[in-house]
């Protein structure tokens, strides 16, 4: 996933931007493991966001190292309110794809959420997906 | 780390999440490979378990706090009752309270026994006769008397708090009664007799019987003035059963339930 020359925020274990395209977007730092700080952290970020109201956002995970169960409940948003109406997570590697489907099956997120291995495709579905208040 | 250490990790980890232990979590290494994708979805699913299991913990603790406190709060009625009729001397008036906490106490037993038990769920009917038989002779069987108590109660009945509270307050009437009213007669021994199985179709069958006075000639069930009867024929329909009397060297009870 490129990242932009300006507009990305740094934290510690992602980096994180709106692309031109109105699609979020945040990049796991190669062998993060993150824990719910940096959920809580992140998700300001992204709520913080400068663009549509609402916006779909594509998670690249695949150089994640681990994820905590406090993280993976929070990035679920359950009981929480957000600007985000999808996730498109991104996955390679046998770890990725074993988070990603962990998070999809057991942790449950209310809106809608889509696993790829390419970073197109999860684009394409970010734009097809519409936000909840325009449907 | 070599693979056989690798996977011995992840057995052994598993292993003690069978034994409920999830303190155990398998270290991630920097291979990235499928090895270290299943430690990281074994480490995943012991976080996941542990947290159904303690919440599942907390359940249980909550439904034996909750039948606990119920018995307690049933135990200051029946000790309140008790404190408002302590200068009384109305005998019937007495008596009346005596009925109604013998009720309470036949309630409360359901909830003294559920909090007793593993699951919090089934009340095994021959123990919950055993106490609430014990409680009423003390109660109601007058010093000195000869009354026989014979209980055949298959030990593999047990009940949800949904029928045990119905069938507990029947049998209460049953033996309230029979302790008050049927053994008048002082040279004849008395005797109780309860026996309760389940046939093949499922259906619970209680047979009470004593050797007492019996119903008195023309007793009519649907005219009947007496609490004891009137819940009796009450909580059967509660428990979508039948009853069937019969007055014949005593008094014969015949309870079906599903």
């Amino acid at each position: 996933m490129d990242r932009p020359i300006k507009g990305v925020s740094e934290l510690r274990t992602y980096y994180t931007w709106m692309g031109e395209d109105g699609i979020a977007r945040t990049q796991v730092k190669p062998g993060s493991e993150v824990v719910l700080e940096d959920a809580h952290e992140n998700s300001k970020v992204v709520n913080a966001l400068v663009g549509p109201a609402n916006y779909p956002i594509v998670i690249d995970t695949r150089q994640i190292k681990s994820i905590t169960k406090e993280a993976r409940d929070f990035f679920s948003m359950r009981g929480r309110e957000s600007r985000v109406y999808a996730f498109a997570i991104l996955v390679d590697s046998p770890l990725s794809k074993i988070i990603g489907n962990f998070f999809m099956g057991l942790n449950e997120p209310r809106v809608p959420v889509k696993l790829f291995t390419k970073e197109e495709k999860a684009i394409d579905w970010c734009k097809k997906t519409k936000s909840p208040t325009l449907q | 780390m070599k693979n056989d250490k690798r996977t011995k990790d992840i057995v052994n980890t598993i292993m003690a999440f069978a034994r409920l232990d999830f303190s155990h979590k398998i270290p991630i290494d920097d291979k990235g490979d499928t090895l270290t994708a299943i430690a990281a979805g074994v480490n995943m699913l012991g976080e996941e378990l542990r947290g159904n299991v303690i919440s599942l913990k907390e359940k249980e603790q909550l439904l034996k706090e909750l039948h606990h406190r119920v018995k307690n709060n049933m135990q200051i009625i029946i000790s309140m009752l008790n404190l408002q009729t302590i200068n009384e001397d109305n005998e019937r008036l007495l008596a009346l309270v005596r009925d109604s906490q013998n009720r309470i106490s036949a309630m409360a037993l359901v909830h003294e026994m559920l909090y007793s038990t593993k699951d919090f769920v089934f009340t095994q009917l021959k123990e919950y006769t055993d106490f609430l038989s014990t409680s009423l002779f003390i109660s109601y069987a007058p010093p000195n008397h000869e009354i026989e108590l014979e209980l055949n109660i298959d030990e593999e009945i047990f009940f949800e708090i949904d029928q045990m509270i119905p069938l507990g307050l029947i049998m209460n009437e049953m033996m309230s009664n029979s302790l008050k009213h049927a053994f008048k007669n002082k040279n004849k021994k008395g005797k109780i007799k309860i026996e309760a199985v389940t046939n093949e179709e499922g259906w619970c069958i209680i047979n009470y019987s004593d050797n007492g006075a019996g119903l008195k000639k023309g007793f009519d069930i649907t005219k009947t003035e007496s609490l004891g009867m009137q819940l009796i024929v009450m909580l059967t329909d509660q428990m979508d059963g039948t009853i069937t009397f019969e007055s014949k060297n005593g008094l014969l009870y015949q309870l079906k339930f599903l």
